[in-house]
């Protein structure tokens, strides 16, 4: 089934999404109303074409719900709606735009002030826990993830909740290191490694746990050239569903859908291509 | 080689287990109190001395880093040998030495999850009480590991200051690095979140 961009209500029987939904003629002012198209409003606005996406419609993966935050009397997030089903989307937009905001709230690190976000169904408040053992997350500082002394302690820290036992930790741990060459490192202390093995030893304990999802908070804004296209080269083998927040247009420009956020709104919401276009256009 | 980290080795000291290791280290705590001769501390300091050697760590390289301890003990006992008496500072001054050599000799040569390990079934009886022993031994955990990157953050919050010119002073390093820790403490609680631990 085709849906314009950005059809934004993971439950249409909602009075509001029957009145908002499909509805395509916009005001010329930007400005967002609670769930309604507004991507491709302000890709009218500005000029770009922007097409329908399809999916699997009956399958809702990650859905926001009419979601604001607020932090005192700043908004921070307002009215987002939206259904996330692309297996890679980009996250962009300017400093205090709410990017490192909107992907808290997809693991619940960041409780909504209103509204709601679900993953595979599950509330991310409700069931944070459950929601959790899905979604994996990388900050930007790997030196904040780590928090134990040895690469080897580290990893076996992100097994500890899931009881395995001495000898199935010892596999998960090889097999983890193996995948993201930093069997070299196993025994080394984890503030003596690089900025990119550390980097790449929070990512391997965020796969440790075998995610369905995996949130970036821009991922390799810390590190140098050659760090940055082993962090990337890593999260492009991924099978998982990645959703990076990101400065970098070049990592944005892979994606499969780009979300543009503009003091807290969705200000574009598209293939990466015509995101990153409207993003330019915006910082100009 | 960082002097709270772990450093791998084959020795007999490593191959200690580590509940051993904190017994050992306690029973010396008692046993220092009970004595206030120098002489009989001094031979104290020296076998705790002697496990570096042992445990196949260079202990020119254990002084050149623990210089600054070396300088809080210096003041410690000047302070002492100044208001009370020479006495008193050696025998106190001695006491901390032990206390220390002995905790670097245990850090240095004990994982620190082996640690946490006894020290969660160490704190299991005070559970009922409200303690969460899983808590305070991923709390001494991280003190640990965060020794490291808090130094780095004290240099560049100096560095940052000199090359705006400002002079060495302790009281305007200390609001930035507040700051910047408190804020760091955020985003590694967020961390352990994300990572699912339930503590």
């Amino acid at each position: 089934m085709h849906r314009p961009v950005g059809h934004p209500d993971p439950d249409p029987a909602r009075p509001s999404a029957r009145r908002n939904a499909f509805r395509l003629e916009f005001p010329r002012r930007l400005r967002q109303k609670p769930c309604t198209p507004y991507p491709v409003m302000a890709a009218r606005h500005i000029g770009l074409r922007t097409a329908p996406r399809t999916g699997d419609e009956d399958v809702a993966l990650i859905a926001f719900d009419t979601v604001s935050v607020t932090a005192g009397d700043r908004t921070v997030l307002a009215d987002i709606c939206l259904t996330l089903r692309e297996r890679r989307i980009a996250v962009i937009g300017a400093n205090g735009s709410g990017k490192s905001t909107f992907a808290r709230l997809i693991n619940g690190l960041r409780r909504p002030s209103a509204g709601s976000v679900t993953v595979d169904g599950l509330d991310t408040v409700k069931a944070a826990k459950e929601v959790r053992r899905h979604v994996g997350f990388l900050f930007q500082d790997p030196d904040n993830q780590i928090v134990m002394p040895l690469v080897e302690e580290d990893l076996r820290f992100s097994l500890k909740a899931l009881k395995l036992g001495p000898a199935a930790e010892n596999d998960h741990i090889e097999r983890i290191l193996d995948t993201y060459r930093l069997t070299h490192l196993r025994h080394q202390p984890s503030h003596a490694l690089s900025g990119g093995e550390k980097q790449l030893l929070a990512l391997a304990n965020a796969m440790l746990r075998e995610p369905r999802y995996l949130v970036l908070d821009e991922p390799t804004t810390l590190l140098d050239l050659k760090n940055r296209k082993r962090v990337i080269h890593a999260i492009d083998a991924l099978e998982q569903t990645v959703i990076c927040v990101t400065h970098d247009l070049e990592i944005a420009a892979t994606a499969e859908r780009a979300l543009v956020l503009a003091d807290g709104r969705i200000a574009f919401d598209g293939p990466a291509p015509d995101a990153i276009a409207a993003y330019r256009e915006m910082a100009e | 080689m960082k002097l709270t980290l772990y450093i791998r080795r084959d020795s007999l000291v490593h191959a200690l287990p580590a509940g051993w290791k904190l017994s050992l280290l306690l029973v010396v705590g008692v046993l220092i109190l009970l004595t206030d001769t120098p002489l009989v501390l001094g031979g104290g300091l020296v076998l705790a001395l002697a496990g570096f050697p042992l445990a196949r760590l260079p202990l020119p390289e254990i002084f050149r880093q623990a210089r600054p301890l070396l300088i809080v003990l210096a003041i410690f006992f000047a302070a002492h040998a100044l208001f009370t008496s020479i006495e008193t500072g050696t025998v106190l001054t001695l006491r901390f030495a032990i206390m220390i050599a002995g905790g670097l000799l245990l850090t240095l040569t004990t994982r620190v999850s082996d640690l946490m390990a006894v020290l969660e079934r160490g704190l299991g009886p005070l559970a009922p009480l409200g303690l969460n022993p899983e808590k305070t031994s991923l709390v001494f955990a991280m003190t640990i590991r965060f020794i490291p990157v808090l130094a780095e953050t004290w240099e560049t919050v100096r560095a940052a200051q000199q090359a705006r010119g400002m002079d060495r002073n302790p009281l305007a390093l200390l609001i930035p690095m507040t700051v910047l820790t408190l804020r760091r403490a955020e985003q590694i609680s967020d961390a352990i979140e994300a990572r699912g631990v339930d503590l």
